[in-house]
């Protein structure tokens, strides 16, 4: 007989016995393993979530300070760039300025040294022709010329005679001459002086190199004069001025 | 010869009886259950695990895995009853390779009462997850007149199983017996790993028929207010 009531029994209840069995030591604690497992492996993937949940709420934060900052170096550049800017062209302007003004003052000193210069040289050129021509003077003088300084100074004496007159009351006219004086100029000019001043006591004569090519009368404490030096200047003085003033050579 | 380890009786009162049979299912009995507790006692849930426990790991859940695939609204307790009709009957066809053990799936007695064991369970679990009249009115289709044939499917297919698995390794253990004697060098080894093959393939196809045929019984046929 291949089948047997008993076995069939017996087996059955063995089947069922080695079912707890297995199910007490086998697939309980594998489960629960299994389970163990799946949570913890879970709750890492959850913690990893988190944590990458963390790190692009970070990384956003990040992107968005790296981009404030961004922006605020940007503005930041730019207000340094604009205040550069700004300080460049007030700088430049100074600068500008002060290289006006600078070249204005050279310009200014430069003209005046020029001007300064001109009439140093003018006044140079004028002393030496005036020296050059009282030299000529001198040395072409001669009786004529004499007797003609001897006119000009009693023409120039006939218009101070009057402020002479009451000084000469008793005293003694003195006639220093720079010119050789011969006797008739002499007679000539005593004649006219006596006639002049006639309330003097006389008139006397005295050489006086000194005065060049010229005549002065003494009175007390009064003189009357007339001699080349002085007329060069007077002449030389005028020249000037007449030279200075003359827009025609201003420069 | 032999058929069955039935029939070799170590010990006898009545009818009350211990034949092979009983004694190599207390062994491979014994055998789980140590495996299993050595394994067990000591389980990390962490890491590392020991190389047991990940195959112990990996077997349970390939069975998981397979009970998903079958039967997507698993009940609780379906694991342990497929997961160990799995194991029992390939460690039994596994062992048979050792000699002198004559392996309990080459009993009929064995593969009729794990058969009732799935006969049972069908209907237990069918009317645990749908009711009785939902899980009765399945013998009813598609028509009334299909009940006779039905209930004798269920009967048929149930001894289909048990005689399905008994032939398969009783017929193997015969074909070895028969090879030893005929050409006894190299052919009954090579007979031996296919029959290591033919074991673990039975083993699976009678879990993997036991867990349809229960996954089946759980389908409830929509009623007509339904």
């Amino acid at each position: 007989m291949l089948i047997d009531g008993f076995t069939v029994m017996a087996q059955i209840i063995n089947f069922l016995i080695l079912i707890w069995l297995m199910n007490r030591f086998l697939f309980k604690p594998i489960r629960r393993a299994l389970d163990q497992r799946e949570k913890s492996m879970a709750d890492a993937l959850n913690r990893a979530e988190q944590a990458e949940k963390q790190a692009q709420t970070r990384a956003l934060e990040l992107e968005k300070e790296k981009s404030t900052l961004e922006n605020a170096r940007e503005r930041l550049m730019s207000e340094a760039q604009d205040q550069v800017s700004r300080w460049r062209e007030q700088t430049l302007s100074a600068i500008r300025e002060e290289v006006e003004t600078l070249r204005q003052t050279f310009m200014a000193n430069m003209t005046r040294d020029r001007q300064a210069f001109l009439e140093k040289l003018k006044r140079h050129l004028v002393q030496q022709v005036m020296r050059i021509g009282e030299k000529v003077l001198r040395d072409l003088a001669d009786q004529r010329l004499n007797r003609q300084v001897l006119r000009v100074f009693l023409e120039r004496l006939a218009s101070r005679k009057a402020g002479l007159k009451h000084q000469s009351l008793n005293r003694e006219i003195l006639v220093q001459s720079g010119i050789p004086l011969d006797d008739d100029d002499t007679r000539a000019l005593r004649a006219q002086l006596g006639q002049w001043f006639p309330d003097s006591s006389g008139v006397r004569f005295e050489s006086s190199p000194d005065l060049g090519l010229g005549i002065q009368l003494v009175v007390g404490d009064r003189k009357a004069a007339w001699h080349l030096v002085d007329y060069l200047g007077d002449l030389e003085t005028e020249i000037i001025e007449n030279l200075f003033n003359d827009p025609r050579v201003k420069p | 010869m032999q058929l069955t380890p039935d029939d070799q009786i170590w010990w006898q009162y009545g009818f009350v009886k211990i034949n092979s049979t009983m004694i190599f299912t207390w062994a491979v009995m014994a055998l789980l259950t140590a495996g299993a507790w050595m394994v067990t006692r000591r389980l990390n849930a962490g890491s590392p695990i020991s190389r047991m426990q990940h195959v112990l790991e990996v077997v349970v859940g390939i069975i998981e895995k397979q009970l998903n695939e079958i039967s997507p609204r698993r009940p609780v307790g379906l694991l342990p009853f497929v997961g160990t009709l799995f194991l029992f009957i390939a460690v039994c066809n596994t062992l048979s390779i050792i000699p002198g053990f004559d392996p309990p799936t080459g009993s009929l007695s064995t593969t009729a009462g794990l058969s009732l064991c799935v006969f049972t369970a069908v209907p237990a679990y069918g009317i645990g997850a749908i009711g009785l009249k939902r899980y009765a009115r399945n013998y009813l289709q598609p028509t009334p007149f299909m009940l006779p044939f039905n209930i004798l499917g269920e009967f048929s297919r149930t001894l289909a199983l048990s005689v399905r698995l008994f032939g398969n390794v009783m017929s193997g253990t015969m074909v070895g017996a028969i090879l030893l004697i005929i050409a006894p060098l190299v052919v009954p080894l090579l007979m031996q790993l296919l029959g290591l093959l033919t074991g673990m393939v039975q083993a699976y196809i009678f879990a993997v028929l036991a867990a349809v045929y229960i996954s089946a019984g759980m389908d409830a046929t929509p009623s007509r207010g339904e």
